[in-house]
C-alpha cells in the first residue's frame, strides 16, 4: 500500500472508506480495469474490530468469491439468512489484495475530508501525515460506515438523532462455557431493552460477545456489558482477547442515497437493520450495486443524478425489510 | 354547585400550566447559560475513545472530526448540546464546567 503522490491525472473512481461496502465496490470496478483509488484513514484495513461478524454464506456468491472456507469461523444451522460467523480482518484483507492485484490502488493513514463539484469534476482533500494533498475524480463513493462527516460535508442530511442510535461494546472472549455452540444467543434484560446482548459462538469456550443500547438510555454500553456477563454463569469467567467499541444507526435508510457525482454505500447510507443490527450484507450488496452504476455513468461519459439515480432503483429491494426493522424498534421504544 | 366545580377546575388548569411553563422555563434558562457562557464550558477527549466515529454522527453541528487514531473537537463549532457525551459507548468524551 502506497504513499499518496500528487496526481494530476484525474482518477475515475474515488472511495473513501476501506470497510466492506467500500472494498466490494472497489473489487468489481477494478476487475472491470477502471482505475480505482480507495482511501482509508486508518493504518490497517480491518482492525480494530468493530463488528459481531455474523453474516450470511450469500455475500461470497455476491462477489464471486470461491474458496471462501477459510474466512468462516463457524456455520450456523439457523432459519435466518444470516447463519455464518466470519473473520472480517481476514476479508478485508483478501479484497485488499485482490484489489491491488486488479491494478486498484489502496492509501492507508489517508482521511478525506472534503469535497467540492466544479465543471462536473470532483476535488477532494486528503488529509495525509498532516499534510494536505489535493486529488480530482469523476465519481466519489462515500464508504464511511458510521461517521458520517464526508457524507455531510457533501451536503446529505445523514444527522442520527440518539433516539436513533445504537452504542455497542462487545469483545472476543475466551474461557467462557458456552451450552451449545451451535446456535446464537440473544438475552433481553431490562436494564438494557430494546438493545440485547448477543452471543456468537466461535467454538464451545470462545465468541463474540456484545451488546447494543439506544444512544437515550443514558447509561455506557462497556459499563453494563461488565455488569451483565457477570451476572451470567456461563460468561463469568470470559477472559476479553480483543475490544469491539462500535456504534450503529438504527434509523431509516437514506431515501436518496445519490447526488451529482456522488453515491453513498453501505452504513454511510445507513443501510443497517435497526433490530438485527446487520449491516455487512446490505453493504456488500449495496457496494457493487454502486459500481455496476459508476460503470454505466463512465460508459456514457454522464455522471450526473439522472444516471446515478439507477442505483437507487437497484438497491431497492433492501429497503422494505429495513423500513419494518425501523417500525419495529420505533415500537419497541414506545412500549419500554 | 356547577360553578364551585368549574372554579375548582380551572384553578388546577392554571396550576398545571404554572408548573409546566416553570420547568420549560427552567430549561430555557440552563439551555440559554449554555450559549451565552460558551466558555464556561470544556469538552475533552480522554484515553478511553477508540476513535469509533459513532460521536461524529450525532454531533450537529460538524464540531468532531476523526483524524484516527484521535479526534479533534472544533470548539467554536461545538455547542455543548452534550449529545456525543451521551451516546459514547465507554466515556470518551467529557464536557466539564470550567472552574474560574
Ligand atoms: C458493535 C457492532 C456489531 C455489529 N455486528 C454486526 C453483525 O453481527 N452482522 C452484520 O452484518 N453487521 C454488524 N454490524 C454492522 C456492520 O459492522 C456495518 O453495517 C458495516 O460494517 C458497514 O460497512 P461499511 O463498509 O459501510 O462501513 P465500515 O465497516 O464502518 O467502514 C468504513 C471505513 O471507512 C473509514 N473512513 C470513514 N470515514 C473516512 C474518511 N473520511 N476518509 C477515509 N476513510 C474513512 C473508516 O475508518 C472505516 O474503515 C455491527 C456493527 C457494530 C458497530
Ligand atoms: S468519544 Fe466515544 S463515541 Fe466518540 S469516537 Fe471515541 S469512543 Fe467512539
Ligand atoms: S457537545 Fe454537541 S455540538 Fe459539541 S461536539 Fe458534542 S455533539 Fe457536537
Amino acid at each position: 500500500m502506497k504513499k499518496i503522490l500528487n496526481y494530476n491525472e484525474v482518477v475515475d473512481v474515488i472511495i473513501a472508506g476501506a470497510g466492506p461496502a467500500g472494498l466490494s465496490a472497489g473489487l468489481e470496478l477494478s476487475r472491470k480495469g477502471i482505475k480505482v483509488f480507495i482511501f482509508e484513514k486508518k493504518k490497517t484495513v480491518g482492525k480494530p474490530l468493530k463488528c459481531g461478524e455474523l453474516t450470511r454464506e450469500e455475500i461470497f456468491k455476491l462477489l464471486d468469491i470461491k474458496n471462501y472456507e477459510k474466512f468462516v469461523r463457524r456455520k450456523y444451522f439457523v432459519s435466518q439468512p444470516a447463519n455464518i460467523v466470519i473473520s472480517r480482518f481476514k476479508f478485508e484483507n483478501y479484497l485488499a489484495q485482490e484489489i491491488e492485484k486488479n491494478g486498484g490502488k489502496i492509501f492507508i493513514n489517508s482521511f478525506v475530508e472534503d469535497v467540492k463539484r466544479e465543471n462536473n469534476i470532483l476535488i477532494l482533500k486528503i488529509m495525509h501525515d498532516k499534510e494536505e494533498y489535493f486529488i480530482s475524480a469523476k465519481i466519489l463513493i462515500i464508504a464511511e460506515g458510521i461517521d458520517s462527516y464526508l457524507a455531510r460535508k457533501a451536503g446529505f442530511d445523514t444527522f442520527i438523532r440518539p433516539k436513533d442510535f445504537a452504542s455497542c461494546y462487545g469483545a472476543i472472549m475466551k474461557n467462557v462455557d458456552i451450552p451449545d455452540p451451535n446456535r446464537i444467543y440473544i438475552i433481553r434484560d431490562k436494564r438494557i431493552y430494546p438493545g440485547y446482548l448477543w452471543v456468537f459462538p466461535n467454538s464451545e469456550n470462545s465468541g463474540n460477545i456484545g451488546l447494543g443500547l439506544l444512544g437515550i438510555n443514558g447509561k455506557r454500553a462497556k459499563f453494563l456489558f461488565k455488569k451483565l456477563t457477570s451476572e451470567i454463569k456461563w460468561l463469568k469467567k470470559g477472559e476479553i482477547v480483543e475490544e469491539i467499541v462500535g456504534c450503529i444507526s438504527v434509523a431509516l435508510p437514506e431515501q436518496k442515497p445519490y447526488k451529482d457525482n456522488i453515491l453513498l454505500i453501505g452504513g454511510s447510507a445507513k443501510l443497517v437493520d435497526s433490530i438485527s443490527g446487520e449491516g455487512i450484507y446490505q453493504a456488500i450488496y449495496s457496494g457493487k450495486m454502486a459500481a455496476e452504476t459508476a460503470l454505466i455513468a463512465l460508459s456514457q461519459k454522464d455522471c450526473s443524478e439522472n444516471i446515478l439515480k439507477t442505483y437507487r432503483e437497484k438497491i431497492d429491494f433492501l429497503y422494505p425489510e429495513l423500513i419494518k426493522s425501523y417500525l419495529m424498534k420505533e415500537k419497541l421504544i414506545k412500549g419500554r | 354547585m356547577k360553578n364551585k366545580r368549574k372554579f375548582l377546575r380551572n384553578i388546577l388548569r392554571v396550576f398545571v400550566s404554572l408548573i409546566i411553563g416553570l420547568s420549560v422555563f427552567k430549561n430555557i434558562r440552563v439551555y440559554g447559560e449554555a450559549i451565552k457562557n460558551k466558555r464556561k464550558f470544556k469538552i475533552e477527549v480522554n484515553n478511553n475513545c477508540t476513535a469509533c466515529g459513532g460521536c461524529i454522527a450525532v454531533c450537529h453541528t460538524l464540531a468532531i472530526k476523526n483524524i484516527y487514531p484521535k479526534l479533534l473537537i472544533d470548539k467554536n463549532k461545538c455547542t455543548f448540546c452534550g449529545y456525543c457525551e451521551q451516546v459514547c459507548p465507554v466515556k470518551g468524551i467529557k464536557i466539564y464546567v470550567k472552574k474560574s
